[in-house]
């Protein structure tokens, strides 16, 4: 993120006022926001919404008068409430958590000053934790906003206790911490953002004075697109494969024409912003973001240089394809797309030329493509702050399917040394385990159910809080799946939904990472599936197939199994005629609670 | 200079230039509120590359205040 000019901000109000009045004429989907802070954020509402228009979605925001943030929390009767937000952006600043403090540190000290501390985290959680009860579907994003100067800063010594510096910094720790109290609740910490900027240039006194506002234009504007960048992560609305160019982006220079000992690339000068820009994209790999290439070179002078220069930090292991030739990059990245089994729309290309993003911006505009800046120094902290990767934190799963990727590509090769497909599955030695949903797999099941599109044969998008309730509900079974096989372990990577009522059990919902495709690892899920219908006494399995412009592998999948077409959308299985057979080199293990 | 300072307005009320008139001031124009009026300013600031004491935006209440002080450069008169 570039900071902001007031210019900046002043047009992004005017654009998010434009937005307010168009009524969302583009048919974005839509998210209701509550706005409770300790001071006037008045002029945030349009920001908001020029924000969340860049990242596509149009906003309907609420400010709730200032200053009563709890009273609104704590009363089930209160204007928040009646507004039924989907989200809540709770400002509170510490300057005004610890207003006695920064009146008259000197009375303010010792037992008084720990005591302020306590009591107001403890109704700030309090208040929260009734918000995330009385709201039981939305998320909750809690700002931590420093002060920008201590109580006292006229006394320099960061430890004296009379500065109070201590006491702002503890305050901030706990609304930090209190991200772990729920899943549902997503700290902002608008504090260490706006230290790189310095917090100076966000706060205008006469806005201080005459409205009380704390946050000047740029301030709002900037704090809009931070709120934004994690409501992005937070619904998986990210990115997962770049597409690099070689020359003059991975390395300096064009190895076609300066061989591999002349390109710029090592520990020193402007070879080290190139190194530092691919320790930036190692660091995405290793939490399992896609690498690919798109390169027109020779591909023996690109491949030598992974191979075989020093200097390189990524190798050729790291890529999960390329495309080095001399074709259009549009074509390969559609190549690419094709080859990885993801859609476009999860693609991010870098690359210096100009012309070439251009291209690509126009001929495959799903692709995002940011303005790599032309100076390579500039490179690495222009792509550390790029928002398309953010992701509010890193799971073991997410660990795991870094590891898998990896695993995958020396499963292929096997795959084109074995020489028939059934020979094939049967030495890969799979093994799955389907398990009701628990607190541990919630979080997964709700990620896959927000991020799954193409093997997904309904597009239910759950959230913790549905399957919460799903699986609470009778008759209703709601499942992982996990598979093994002799490469490692692609944790969980499916997820069922099997509803029963009276004869009919209904496959609500029924998806699969791309990961595990084309393993018939479906078939022994679907085998479950049935098996359980029949377990709990139904005579016929019913399963839904709803299109999107992301499913169409799945449209057959039901019929292809000996379902027959029944209503629009419907699919039956007689059990007491026919049962799809269950793949016979799959081990199959079911936990089931009781 | 009041043609920029319509359209300026224009931006931050919502309404199109055409509507306001040359007299317009908070009184009469429905827009103008305080919120509005803190817009303005910052707005104005942006837009002629003034920079205006709090005082002052306390008195800029009118088209006529307005195109009077961007008319002195965005200084304001010694009394």
């Amino acid at each position: 993120m570039t900071s902001i000019t007031p210019q900046e901000a002043i047009r992004r109000r005017t654009r998010g006022l434009a937005l307010q009045r168009s009524k969302n004429d583009r048919a974005l989907p839509e998210a209701a926001f509550a706005v409770l802070s300790t001071f006037n954020v008045e002029l945030l509402p349009p920001l908001l919404l020029d924000s969340f228009e860049r990242i596509g979605r149009h906003v309907h925001v609420h400010v709730s008068g200032f200053g009563q943030i709890s009273e609104q929390m704590l009363d089930p009767a209160s204007e928040l409430y009646a507004h039924r937000p989907d989200c809540v952006l709770l400002i509170p600043a510490v300057e005004d958590l610890l207003a006695p403090l920064f009146a008259r540190p000197a009375h303010m000290t010792g037992e008084a000053a720990n005591q302020l501390v306590e009591t107001q985290t403890a109704a700030l959680q309090q208040s929260i934790a009734s918000l995330l009860q009385n709201l039981p579907e939305a998320t909750c994003y809690l700002t931590v906003m420093g002060s920008g100067r201590a109580p006292a800063e006229f006394i320099l010594s960061p430890g004296a206790s009379y500065r109070g510096q201590a006491l702002v910094e503890r305050v901030l720790a706990r609304l930090r911490d209190m991200g772990s109290i729920s899943a549902r609740l997503v700290i902002v910490d608008w504090d260490w953002h706006s230290r790189a900027w310095g917090s100076a240039q966000f706060h205008d006194d006469r806005m201080w004075y005459l409205a009380r506002m704390r946050l000047n234009l740029p301030g709002l504007a900037a704090l809009s697109d931070l709120v934004g960048s994690h409501y992005s992560a937070f619904h998986g609305l990210t990115r997962k494969v770049v597409v690099l160019d070689l020359d003059n982006t991975l390395w300096g220079g064009v190895v076609g024409e300066a061989g591999l000992s002349g390109i710029d690339l090592g520990e020193d000068g402007i070879g080290l912003a190139f190194q530092d820009l691919q320790r930036e994209l190692l660091n995405l790999h290793d939490t399992g973001v896609l690498l690919t290439v798109a390169s027109k070179n020779n591909a023996a002078d690109a491949l030598e240089v992974f191979d075989h220069h020093a200097g390189m930090i990524l190798k050729r292991e790291h890529l999960a394809a390329f495309r080095i030739n001399w074709q259009d990059k549009a074509s390969s990245i559609r190549e690419l797309a094709q080859e990885l089994n993801l859609g476009l729309e999860s693609f991010v290309f870098l690359d210096d030329n100009p012309v070439e993003r251009e291209w690509i911006r126009q001929g495959v505009p799903e692709v995002l493509v940011p303005e790599l800046p032309a100076d390579p120094v500039s490179r690495p902290s222009f792509f550390r702050a790029l928002s398309c990767f953010q992701r509010i934190t890193l799971t073991d799963a997410d660990l795991q399917r870094a590891q898998s990727y990896a695993i995958t590509k020396v499963r292929d090769s096997l795959r084109s040394s074995a020489s028939s497909l059934p020979e094939f599955l049967a030495s890969l030695d799979q093994e799955i385990t389907i398990e009701a949903v628990h607190d541990g797999s919630l979080g997964r099941a709700a990620q896959m159910c927000q991020r799954t599109n193409q093997f997904n044969l309904t597009t239910q998008r759950y959230t913790v809080t549905d399957l919460e309730q799903l699986a609470g509900a009778s008759g209703t079974d709601v499942y992982t799946l996990a598979v093994k096989d002799k490469f490692g372990d692609s944790g969980i990577t499916g997820f069922a939904v099997l509803r029963t009522n009276g004869e009919t059990s209904t496959i609500d919902s029924l998806l699969l990472s791309c990961r595990v495709l084309g393993r018939q690892i479906e078939d022994a899920f679907l085998g479950v599936l049935v098996s359980r219908a029949r377990e709990r006494g139904a005579r016929y399995v019913v399963g839904r197939y709803v299109p999107t412009s992301k499913n169409q592998q799945v449209a057959a999948f039901y019929p292809e199994r000996g379902f027959e077409p029944d209503t629009q959308g419907l699919f039956r299985l007689d059990l007491e005629r026919e049962i799809p057979p269950t793949p016979a080199h799959i081990s199959v293990k079911v936990k089931s609670h009781a | 200079m009041r043609e920029r300072v319509k359209r300026v307005m224009s931006d931050v009320f919502g309404v199109p230039a055409e509507e306001i008139p040359d007299d317009a001031d908070a009184e009469t124009l429905e827009s103008w509120d305080s919120l509005g009026h803190m817009s303005l300013m910052l707005a104005l600031e942006a837009e002629f590359n003034v920079s205006i004491p709090s005082e002052t935006m306390l008195e800029l209440i009118s088209m006529e205040e307005i195109t009077a002080f961007l008319g002195r450069g965005g200084s304001t008169p010694q009394s």
